[in-house]
């Protein structure tokens, strides 16, 4: 079993290739896909690669691009501004919380932890937009997303983190 | 004042939690405090998606080429009958376009013997659809198409064959469109038979529903629904769907077109005025809520 | 022996002493959450749902008020209403500006409205437009994206389709009041009847609200509808009145004040009870304006009253039949007996005049019927004695009640020797029985009364009592037809119906000019003309005042009633013109009109194959 030790980032290029990837994914989201439901869902794919920064990424500043990333989610969703900033930033600390839980981790101890967090953010989904919004989140619409989100882990994580050098082969720091 | 050492022994005034409750702080501030429908916060909306359009094009251009394939793929699988039956409703279009230029010549004699005002006709803008901003909130797509195109708020948008939304707000080089199928969406109809006029809304539901029926109104399954043209703004005669009714007998819209299928669009660039503060809201005032 | 240092020691009692005080503190954190989440589980459940859920009436739908023919005269009519809830608009003045542009609104509306929603609590819903047309609440939708906080609705708005014809009546609906708040309890429906049949019938009219959940979200917006109770719809009220000769009758009457009454003599339907002036019933449903109402009020010829079933007229020559069968029934007189007319009736000290100076020569019985001959009736008076002609007037309903079952109708007067001494504290004088015979004096009687009278007559001494409302509504009546035999010679009855038929039919007649012939029928009747002044000696000398001279309140009241066809009589009619001058110029040809439409009507109908009635109803009704 691959277990994924403390990556560190070499460089301000790999911070922004993470970036990159969130912003990538933040509007294949918007992809017009052709489905009713894959449309109405809330599929959070860009949390995969927030998870993977936030678990190897122990500079203060992630935090803040974080939020800027959020921002350009909320403004591209119709969401009140500050609702996916909120959520996003929620993640990240819950994801950086457990740096050091898996730190020796095997992948399904890491996916697990992934599935946990994202029951919590799409909890906060949910709480929040009953709150604010005009329109509560619908439950089943919500579950199914949280759902989404968790299966498709592995098809964005792996190859993302291999992309990143963790995987395999990846760097002792 | 408490400082935090890093690993590598640095010094901050902040450590990563604290960080993370001044964004958390932040971030809820933005969405309790910050007004819901302030037409700024619409105006750069849409600015950031002109300005995001190009990056849309090209993230979403995989998934409208794998869609289009697929779509090319089944339609050769189904190549014989679409071809049969394209023939037979293309001869009965020829019947029906000389029809209406007869129709149309006839009305054009009325207007002038009644000394009314000729009828412009409807110009038709074609635009992509580029992002599908639907979530379980609101119901909302992107046009590659923007003022710049002629779009202007209030518009009809159009899909192959019936209405679908319309446009909410405008940029320069893109425009959202509010599906008919939104909660904020309220387009007054009538339907072709029994000639009964109401107003068609959108629940966030997969169909939409007709409200403010008159109470002795009787619509027929099946029915024809067009748009009304009360109220200006959505010109009338635009085909939107047929009447249906559901369990509990509640009539309902189907739609001619599939709004999950939309991957262009056709704008009714009508030239009636818009409404009052129209070129205010060329900038994109329109809210969902 | 193990030995610990103090170091060990010190961290390790600190460790327990910091793990004992997250144990106590974890421990009331789970039982705080035990008692909100399990034990106190229902209590929260119903809180949240009480917020979540709002639960708002569902307005039934009004019943209708309904002719004999299905027509409806009181209908309910969709209403487009826009409401605003301030707390939910983020820029109320701009939001207010806009709506402006899409309805219409007056600068001075738009001012007024600001100022009314500023004052208002910003979470109340507050109703900006009623009745707005379709083309402006479609406007409106339309923009609704553009315009937060605006809500379109739809309600239901009282309709009177034949307005002022029928205003009196059917009443209107008017917004509740604490007196009606009192009276129905607190109902959860805007338009309470304030008069007439809306009010006499409300509780069957109104129905039963249901009760509509709703969704709502923090913001106390609804967002889903959760279920629907409907309640009960009102019932309709079917009235004995044809609309079509009501609306006849309120045309002929014109800008004339006084009323017109048909009933069927066969079961006391009312077919017709029209009274003019009137007004529009439908200004008051959202609330009459102060002027418009002042202007009711205030007006000379009074057009807020009910005038067949309110007004009290003295019944002049129109009085004469109940005097001749007082006469018959006792024997003074005897059919054959003759009197002579000189124009002049000496009693006492006082002289009667008749209306034709000339006087009538000698006549007996019929002939004074059908000449009007009021020296004949002074003498038959003082023969008969007023406590007959009392008696006589109460058994054809005069001076009582009608029994309609109607707020506000009055009774009329039949002066006798009792009344006079319980009213006046005087006794009862010759004089006044002379007056009396040719329906003067004290006598007062509603056109309701006069028309229920004649009713009687036509059914030679069989008495109906008026019904407005189909026997299956009406409360305390019951199905059948109530009719009463008022006990009087059939021989007495031919006699005064042959009067009644020259009156009308023979040259000599009062009312020659209102006869009629509509498929083989006549019309029965007799015109009568009250005095309102008293005419001096003097006048007298030089010359009675024309009533065309006079001001309008100083002339003579018009009054005819009749009935037909003369053979098997079917309706009864009497109509009263206030200060018409005299009842054959007047009262008597509206009467013959109101007839003659009626009489064209049922032969055309009885032309028509059974079927084609039934559609042509069905069309009426539809439209």
């Amino acid at each position: 079993m691959s277990s994924f030790s403390q990556f560190q980032p070499q460089s301000r290029r790999d911070l922004l290739v993470s970036y990159l990837a969130i912003f990538i994914l933040i509007l294949l989201e918007h992809a017009p896909l052709g489905n009713y439901w894959l449309s109405a869902m809330d599929i959070g794919i860009f949390f995969i690669p927030i998870f993977f920064l936030a678990r190897v990424y122990d500079g203060p500043w992630g935090l803040f691009g974080i939020m800027l990333l959020g921002l350009v989610k909320d403004l591209t969703s119709e969401t009140p501004l500050g609702f996916w900033v909120l959520l996003f930033c929620l993640f990240f600390m819950l994801s950086s919380s457990q740096r050091q839980f898996l730190v020796n981790a095997g992948f399904r101890t890491v996916w697990s932890t992934f599935v946990f967090i994202c029951l919590l953010t799409y909890g906060a989904y949910y709480l929040i937009s009953m709150v604010h919004t005009d329109l509560p989140a619908s439950v089943l619409l919500t579950g199914l997303s949280a759902f989404a989100t968790m299966i498709s882990f592995p098809l964005v994580y792996l190859p993302f983190a291999w992309v990143q050098g963790d995987e395999i082969g990846f760097r002792r720091g | 004042m408490v400082d935090f050492r890093t690993r590598k022994g640095e010094k901050r005034l902040l450590n990563g939690t604290g960080i993370g409750l001044v964004c958390v702080a932040i971030a809820a501030l933005m969405l309790f405090i910050l007004p819901k429908d302030d037409p700024r916060i619409t105006s750069l909306r849409q600015q950031s998606l002109d300005f995001l359009e190009p990056a849309l094009e090209l993230v979403t251009w995989p998934v409208r080429r794998v869609r289009d394939v697929s779509g090319w793929m089944s339609n050769l699988s189904r190549m014989s009958e679409d071809i049969e039956k394209l023939k037979s409703e293309n001869q009965a279009m020829r019947l029906i376009v000389e029809a209406a230029s007869r129709d149309k010549a006839l009305l054009a004699q009325y207007r002038r013997l009644l000394s009314l005002p000729t009828e412009a006709d409807i110009e038709i803008a074609g635009a992509r659809v580029v992002a599908d901003l639907r979530s379980p909130f609101v119901k909302t797509l992107v046009a590659n198409s923007g003022a710049q195109n002629g779009l202007s708020v209030g518009q009809a948008v159009m899909g192959d064959r019936g209405l679908i939304g319309r446009i909410i707000s405008v940029g320069e080089e893109t425009s959202r469109i509010l599906l008919v199928t939104d909660f904020n969406s309220h387009i007054p109809v009538i339907s072709v038979t029994s000639n009964v006029r109401a107003i068609m809304s959108g629940r966030n539901q997969p169909d939409p529903v007709l409200d403010f029926l008159p109470r002795t109104a009787s619509l027929e399954d099946g029915e024809k629904l067009i748009t009304s043209g009360d109220g200006g703004n959505v010109p009338i005669g635009l085909p939107i769907g047929v009447v249906a009714f559901d369990d509990s007998g509640n009539p309902y819209v189907q739609l001619n077109d599939n709004l999950d299928q939309l991957l262009h669009v056709r704008v009714v660039l009508a030239s009636t005025p818009g409404p009052p503060r129209q070129e205010a809201r060329k900038s994109g005032q329109g809210q969902t809520r | 022996m193990v030995q610990y240092d103090s170091e060990e020691i010190s961290f390790a009692r600190r460790s327990l002493i910091m793990g004992g005080l997250q144990l106590g503190l974890g421990a009331v954190v789970l039982g705080r959450l035990q008692y909100l989440q399990i034990s106190q589980a229902d209590t929260y459940t119903t809180l949240a749902e009480a917020n979540r859920v709002k639960i708002s009436p569902v307005i039934a739908p009004r019943g209708r008020i309904i002719d004999r023919n299905g027509i409806a005269i009181a209908d309910n009519d969709t209403s487009f209403t826009l409401t605003i809830v301030p707390e939910q608009v983020p820029d109320l003045i701009g939001t207010l500006g806009e709506l402006r542009e899409l309805i219409g609104w007056s600068d001075e509306k738009l001012q007024r409205l600001s100022r009314y929603v500023r004052r208002q609590p910003k979470f109340k819903e507050i109703v900006l437009a009623k009745d707005l047309s379709w083309e402006a609440f479609a406007k409106v939708n339309l923009q609704l994206p553009f315009l937060p906080g605006v809500e379109p609705k739809l309600g239901e708005k009282r309709v009177y389709r034949h307005a002022t014809s029928v205003a009196h009546l059917v009443g209107y609906v008017g917004p509740k009041t604490r007196k009606d708040i009192r009276e129905f309890g607190n109902l959860p429906t805007e338009a309470v009847g304030q008069t007439g049949i809306e009010r006499e019938f409300e509780n069957i009219l109104r129905g039963e609200a249901g009760v509509r959940h709703l969704e709502v979200n923090a913001n106390g917006r609804t967002v889903r509808e959760l279920s629907l109770e409907g309640g009960a719809s009102g019932q309709d009220v079917q009235l004995t009145i044809d609309v079509d000769l009501q609306n006849f009758a309120a045309k002929a009457l014109g800008r004339l004040s006084g009323s017109v009454v048909v009933l069927d003599t066969r079961n006391g339907d009312v077919l017709c009870m029209a009274s003019s002036p009137s007004y529009d019933p439908n200004k008051f449903v959202s609330g009459i304006d102060v002027a418009s109402w002042k202007s009711l009020l205030t007006h000379d010829r009074k057009p807020l009253m009910n005038k067949a079933l309110r007004g009290q007229y003295a019944p002049g020559s129109t009085f004469k039949m109940i005097v001749a069968l007082a006469a018959l029934e006792a024997g003074v007189m005897s059919p054959k007996d003759k009197v002579a007319c000189t124009g002049e009736f000496e009693y006492g000290s006082e002289k009667y005049h008749c209306w034709e100076r000339e006087g009538h020569g000698e006549l007996n019985l019929e002939e004074a019927l059908v000449g009007s001959c009021d020296v004949y009736f002074y003498e038959l008076a003082l023969k008969t004695g007023i406590d007959r002609i009392e008696e006589m007037a109460a058994r054809f309903g005069l001076g009582l009640p009608t029994g309609i079952g109607l707020l506000g109708e009055k009774n009329g007067t039949v002066p006798g020797r009792e009344w006079k001494r319980a009213r006046y504290d005087t006794g009862w004088r010759g004089g006044e029985t002379v007056i009396t015979g040719i329906g003067q004096g004290f006598l007062l009687a509603t056109p309701l009364q006069l028309a229920a009278m004649t009713a009687s007559l036509a059914n030679k001494g069989v008495s109906v009592r008026p019904r407005l409302v189909a026997p299956v509504l009406a409360e305390g009546t019951s199905d059948s037809v109530q009719r009463d035999d008022l006990k009087i010679s059939r021989r007495n009855m031919d006699i005064v119906d042959r009067g009644l038929f020259r009156a009308v039919n023979t040259p000599e007649g009062t009312g020659y000019a209102s006869s009629l012939l509509i498929n083989n029928h006549r019309m029965s009747g007799k015109t009568g003309t009250a005095q309102v002044r008293r005419i001096s000696q003097a006048e007298r000398e030089e010359g009675v005042i024309p009533n065309k001279d006079l001001d309008w309140h100083l002339r003579d009241h018009a009054l005819f009633v009749g009935y037909a066809p003369h053979k098997n009589p079917r309706y009864a009619i009497a109509v009263v013109i206030e200060h018409g001058g005299g009842g054959a110029q007047v009262a008597g040809p509206i009467a013959r009109d109101v007839m003659v439409h009626l009489l064209r009507r049922e032969k055309a109908t009885a032309d028509k194959p059974a079927a084609d009635i039934k559609a042509q109803a069905a069309d009426e009704v539809r439209s």
